[in-house]
């Protein structure tokens, strides 16, 4: 046993609680195990996963970004608009990341490079996003050429007989995946988030690393609002608001499970989080329900990843042994 | 990256214009709000008569009374270093709380009080993990807010609940004195109370050095834990003792009052940290930032600009609160000691001061 990592332990835990759930879903509704539902837990995830993906660059580098959800929604819009005036899909959906990239980049350079609070500008950002969103329509739902255009596709299309969304969703994380665990590019934002000081002292340009974090945040989750949006069939100003929890509770989860945070950590994450979001829904439970679900997961979580809570808990187990990076994210 | 013991002459030069700068800046932000709140007066009244008429003065006093009352706590929250993001969706459980018990026919009293439990506890949870765990607030905050506007959601089905009759709260919340609303006289003695509070005790002046070195309070014997553990139950304590007047204001608990207040509440307490301590959010620049944010919205809604105009407008002026707060501030923090004693500029201190915001 001694020769367990110590990361074996929450890691049981969590596919322990997942099976549970898993199993608990299948018994109460036969229609959860359906292939066609594993195929819609998938496709579903594959918006609230790579806003999660955009999440965890930003939380590798220690800081926290509370405005994508609202970028996202602007992002949506200005998809939307653009599909809507007549251009073709790809120009669409380019001008939507585009604009989240530019929210990103606005975010990133004032707490980057002139040091401002985290999450109060990024809420502040976000809300001033959040409001542009409703220029484009006076806040109704755009979904003029949505049917003729093609942007349907983007949800519906097959390749190699997998649903689109769920290619990227893999395209998305198996690069992400490389880039951070594979990349002397990726291991600078691990460097950047552990010890600014020392990573600076490395020759790592640390502030462009925060900047960079933030861009892909609001790209991302902007990505994500456009493919949810493709789903829905129209855009709509809130298409983005609901990424703010499963977000988090992803990137979290991931980081109780894994002991840090990265692409691998976070697709679990997102998985678990899915997965309750589509059994409810499957069960026909109120939406709101799954928040007060997902929030206490999410507080599990936390308790989970914390050492001294952990080592009472390990020593049913294991001999205690600290967690690498484990410590106070 | 030089490594000298002395620091170089320009940059002592350079400290000391950037140390003027910042005296300048400082001396113009005291008055400033004061000033915006009266500009704006100004430019509403010639723009809409109405605006300046007393029953819309009463008006706003009123609304802000209970947005005031709610961000008591945050205020110290966000003054002690840490962040409080579920303040809203507190106030917003305790309203359908009240709601939902005092349509079962029990006394207005009882259910107000039990409203106030609720956040009580949700206070505790916060305060236990935060305070004594040791977990990142935002985090915390968020799952605690996203729990409590759930349930709160769960309790109207999804919609609001309407009260059958709010009884003493109501008349608490609507009554008023010599044409004062009750409640507003309320705030501005609490408000007093807790000017006393934060700048005469002894407690209050801890809440600020948490903030500046918490472990150099640790070492003098304070227990910051608790301190933390504290202002996060007052916040959850305060929140719903608005949520429950918010209620009988309204005549109903809205399980989706949330969204306006989180935004408002942050940029009030950050326009607040413009005046009378400049980086540090206190209790009269709140005060301040409140009612600047009830004549905005009720001038605006006058005027009958749009709703994402005003959105936009105090967006935007959360973002200069945050820029002229911690600017100003930082700059008066890296101090001339810190030249002295020969380190590089202090690229980790900055961040260590900005980690208070985020871990």
């Amino acid at each position: 046993m001694k020769s367990l990592s110590p990361r074996l332990v929450p890691l049981t835990i969590f596919v322990a609680i997942y099976a549970i759930i898993f199993v608990v879903f299948a018994s109460m509704s036969s229609a959860f195990i359906r292939p066609t539902n594993i195929v819609e837990i998938l496709r579903g995830m594959s918006a609230n996963g790579i806003a999660a993906l955009g999440l965890t660059f930003v939380i590798i580098t220690r800081q926290s970004d509370m405005g994508f959800p609202w970028v996202a929604s602007l992002g949506a819009m200005t998809m939307g608009h653009f599909i809507a005036s007549g251009y073709d899909v790809p120009v669409a959906i380019f001008m939507g990341v585009l604009v989240g990239l530019a929210w990103g980049a606005v975010n990133g350079i004032a707490i980057g490079l002139f040091k401002l609070p985290d999450m109060i500008t990024t809420i502040a950002t976000g809300s001033i996003a959040f409001a542009l969103g409703y220029l484009y329509s006076n806040g109704d739902s755009i979904y003029d050429n949505f049917m003729t255009s093609g942007i349907l596709r983007l949800n519906d299309a097959r390749f190699l007989g997998v649903r689109l969304p769920i290619v990227l969703l893999a395209a998305f994380f198996l690069v992400g995946w490389f880039i951070l665990d594979r990349t002397r590019f990726g291991r600078a934002f691990y460097a950047t988030g552990e010890n600014r000081r020392s990573a600076r002292l490395s020759g790592i340009p640390v502030q462009i690393y925060v900047i960079v974090a933030f861009c892909l945040c609001s790209a991302f989750a902007s990505f994500g609002a456009i493919l949810s949006s493709a789903s829905a069939g129209m855009a709509d100003v809130r298409t983005g608001i609901n990424f703010l929890m499963p977000a988090y509770v992803s990137v979290f989860l991931g980081n109780a499970m894994f002991g840090r945070p990265s692409a691998g950590a976070t697709l679990l994450g997102a998985l678990f989080t899915e997965t309750m979001i589509d059994g409810f829904t499957v069960l026909n439970v109120p939406f709101y329900y799954g928040d007060a679900i997902e929030s206490v997961v999410l507080v599990l979580a936390l308790l989970s990843s914390k050492p001294e809570l952990r080592d009472a808990f390990r020593g049913l187990f294991i001999p205690a042994r600290s967690m690498v990076g484990g410590g106070r994210l | 990256m030089t490594m000298t013991n002395e620091p170089s002459r320009t940059r002592i030069l350079l400290h000391f214009l950037r140390q003027g700068v910042s005296g300048a800046l400082h001396a113009a932000m005291r008055g400033s709000l004061v000033v915006l709140l009266v500009l704006m007066c100004i430019v509403l009244g010639v723009m809409e008569p109405a605006f300046v008429s007393l029953a819309n003065a009463v008006d706003v006093w009123r609304t802000a009374s209970v947005a005031a009352i709610m961000y008591v706590g945050v205020t110290w929250v966000i003054a002690s270093g840490e962040i409080d993001v579920c303040f809203m969706d507190v106030a917003a459980l305790a309203g359908m709380v009240f709601a939902v018990v005092a349509n079962a026919h029990f006394s207005p009293l009882f259910a107000a009080t039990l409203a106030i439990v609720v956040g009580l506890g949700i206070g505790l949870c916060n305060g236990v993990m935060v305070g004594l765990l040791g977990f990142p607030s935002l985090i915390v905050t968020i799952a605690s807010g996203t729990f409590a506007h759930s349930v709160a959601t769960i309790l109207g089905h999804g919609q609001p609940l309407y009260l059958d009759s709010s009884g003493v709260v109501g008349s608490f919340a609507n009554g008023a004195v010599a044409g004062m609303p009750l409640i507003g006289i309320v705030a501005v003695l609490f408000y007093a109370l807790s000017w006393f509070v934060q700048e005469r005790l002894v407690i209050g002046h801890h809440v600020y050095v948490l903030a500046q070195n918490s472990m150099a309070l640790r070492q003098v014997g304070v227990r910051t834990q608790w301190i933390r553990f504290g202002l996060f139950v007052v916040s959850g304590v305060m929140s719903a003792a608005a949520g429950v007047v918010l209620a009988g204001t309204l005549n109903s608990g809205n399980p989706m009052i949330g969204g306006s207040f989180f935004l408002d509440g942050l940029t009030a307490v950050f326009l607040g940290a413009t005046v009378i301590r400049l980086g540090q959010p206190n209790i009269i620049g709140t005060g301040l930032g409140v009612i600047i944010l009830a004549v905005l919205v009720n001038g605006l809604a006058l005027v009958g600009a749009p709703n994402f105009a005003r959105e936009i407008v105090k967006g935007v002026l959360l973002l200069l609160g945050v820029i002229v707060a911690v600017k100003g501030g930082a700059l008066r923090w890296t101090g001339f000691q810190r030249l002295r004693a020969g380190e590089p500029a202090p690229a980790g201190d900055d961040q260590a001061k900005l980690r208070r915001f985020t871990a």
